[in-house]
């Protein structure tokens, strides 16, 4: 009775969720977001050997083709060994300049002061760019789906390893946003209008910015309500046991809080578990992790913290991923398991 | 010679302009300033919630920022984010009882500024309307030239007598004469410019 009270110290209750459809796993950089990912990918894999998965990096820093020692692009390109499981890398920072060049399109009159007015509003509307950043990866799902019609893939998770740039979430509340600033802009364009069309500007094609605004502000919603529903999107945090990344730590979760999404994991990485090694630093550095251990456990008592150690050499490749990865399912023990440290694969 | 008519419209006029540069020379912002301070100790006086949770959150949160400053944030890191949260949440709440005083305050603004309005302005009006065929005072008719006749029966009373604007423009002009002389006497000397230090500081 008392273990079902007990919040287990793994990552069971993602990884064997029923309906999960969007698993996000974030943290500051350095902190090991991407092998973090890639093994919650890797185990989703393993555990569902008749589903498709599928995991995004929106890194401008590219790392998954170097987690998985495997070449990726923006198609999803299924990882050698591991058939149920894809990968893409997206450049997010696409869809913001192609979104300004179709404005460009719409409207090539130089002197039109509509023009400017568009650029400047679009380019500065908190969250836009992440939205449309997830607007393209969406896109790029879409896509492949139309694209192979004869065998559809439908994923049935898709893992996120998102940038470590700050808000990366920020645009959850982007719909409430875009909401009000379209309704003043339309108000404003009903009054200005005539006098801006006296100037020589066109009503068709600021119809047609109007209506890709909506269109965004549309899909935007619908997104959000995915995202913030927790039978259907979780949050994984990372970071490791020090002063600076537990506070950012704290701080992304209050702000994932705020947008109404569920988080109840923190995968902390890195850790040393040296209490039967030789090494006086690594003992003294372990005693410094688990004082942050203590006090993590007492401000997350209701988190899963999932305690993965440090090993002795970067965790890349398929069969590395998996010896690392089957830890955030079954607790690290330092005593049994010591051996992973120096057991992965030399891979080149 | 002069034959004293209506005393009751004379002094009522009196009062209002007294009234009416005692505000202006006040100043509009002082008195809306005041009167809500003397709003805002009332009510809290009396037990408006309002105003003694925000005073108590207030402190609270200044006793909170203490505290967090007082410990070490790494060496007591979960004492230290539960204060953290603890802040954050009280601030969010000061901010929103804040917003709610403030409506209020504009509230308290619009009625003393009504009340002003209704003490001060309307009467003035009411009077230029209903009294304006009243002859306040009296003099023999032929007394003036017939051009300053005209203007002392301003607005509309008959050639001989004293109408309300005139009344009303000699009491405002005697009154800022005594504001004039009251606040030399209140307020404080210029200081004679110092040659030396207007230059020094350059």
């Amino acid at each position: 009775m008392d273990m079902d009270l007990e919040i287990e110290p793994t990552l069971q209750s993602v990884i064997l969720h029923e309906t999960l459809k969007w698993l996000f796993v974030g943290g500051k950089g350095g902190v090991g977001k991407t092998t973090t990912s890639s093994s919650i990918a890797v185990q989703l894999a393993l555990a569902y050997p008749n589903d498709q998965f599928l995991l995004i990096s929106t890194d401008p820093a590219h790392n998954l083709s170097d987690a998985f020692c495997q070449k990726f692009g923006k198609d999803a390109r299924k990882v050698e060994g591991l058939s149920n499981l894809s990968c893409m890398e997206i450049d997010p920072e696409a869809a913001m300049t192609d979104l300004q060049t179709q404005a460009q399109q719409y409207n090539n009159d130089p002197n039109d002061p509509l023009k400017s007015m568009m650029n400047d509003m679009t380019g500065s509307i908190p969250g836009i760019d992440e939205a449309l950043s997830f607007m393209e990866v969406l896109k790029h799902i879409k896509n492949q789906k139309a694209g192979e019609n004869s065998n559809a893939i439908s994923y049935r998770t898709i893992i996120f390893d998102t940038a470590p740039t700050g808000h990366t979430l920020r645009f959850l509340q982007l719909p409430a946003t875009l909401e009000k600033l379209l309704s003043k802009f339309k108000d404003l364009s009903g009054k200005l209008g005539p006098m801006l069309n006296m100037l020589g500007g066109g009503g068709a094609q600021k119809q047609d910015i109007f209506e890709k605004l909506n269109e965004i502000q549309k899909s935007v919603s619908e997104v959000n309500e995915q995202f913030t529903n927790p039978d259907l999107t979780t949050f994984v945090c990372v970071c490791i046991s020090e002063f600076l990344s537990l506070y950012e730590t704290e701080r992304m979760i209050q702000e994932l809080m705020s947008y109404n999404m569920d988080v109840n994991s923190i995968v902390v990485n890195q850790l040393l578990f040296a209490e039967a090694d030789d090494c006086k630093r690594c003992h003294s550095r372990w005693k410094m992790q688990k004082k942050y251990l203590d006090q993590m456990a007492e401000l997350y008592e209701d988190y899963h913290l999932v305690k993965m150690p440090l090993l002795g050499s970067e965790i890349r490749g398929v069969e590395n991923l998996k010896k690392f990865s089957k830890y955030l399912l079954q607790p690290y023990d330092p005593k049994v398991d010591n051996g992973l440290v120096f057991d992965l694969e030399e891979t080149t | 010679m002069l034959d004293l008519n209506s005393s009751s419209v004379l002094t009522l006029i009196l009062v209002v302009l007294i009234a009416k540069t005692v505000i202006t020379s006040i100043g509009k912002p002082t008195l809306l300033n005041k009167c809500w301070n003397l709003y805002s100790v009332v009510a809290s006086r009396a037990g408006k919630p309002q105003f003694v949770e925000l005073a108590k959150k207030r402190q609270e949160l200044v006793q909170i920022n203490k505290e967090r400053k007082s410990i070490s944030a790494q060496d007591q890191y979960a004492k230290w984010t539960k204060l953290n949260r603890s802040f954050d949440k009280l601030s969010a709440e000061v901010k929103t009882l804040a917003d709610q005083v403030s409506t209020e305050k504009a509230t308290v603004n619009k009625v003393v500024n009504g009340a002003v309005t209704l003490l001060t302005v309307a009467p003035i009006w009411f009077c230029r309307v209903w009294y304006r065929k009243t002859v306040l005072f009296h003099f023999p008719s032929g007394y003036f030239p017939g051009v300053m006749e005209w203007f002392l029966a301003l607005p509309f009373t008959v050639k001989g007598g004293v109408g309300l604007t005139v009344w009303m423009f000699a009491v405002n002009s005697v009154l800022s004469s005594i504001v004039f002389l009251a606040l030399y006497l209140v307020e404080p000397a210029v200081q004679k410019p110092d040659k030396a230090a207007s230059t020094k500081s350059q």
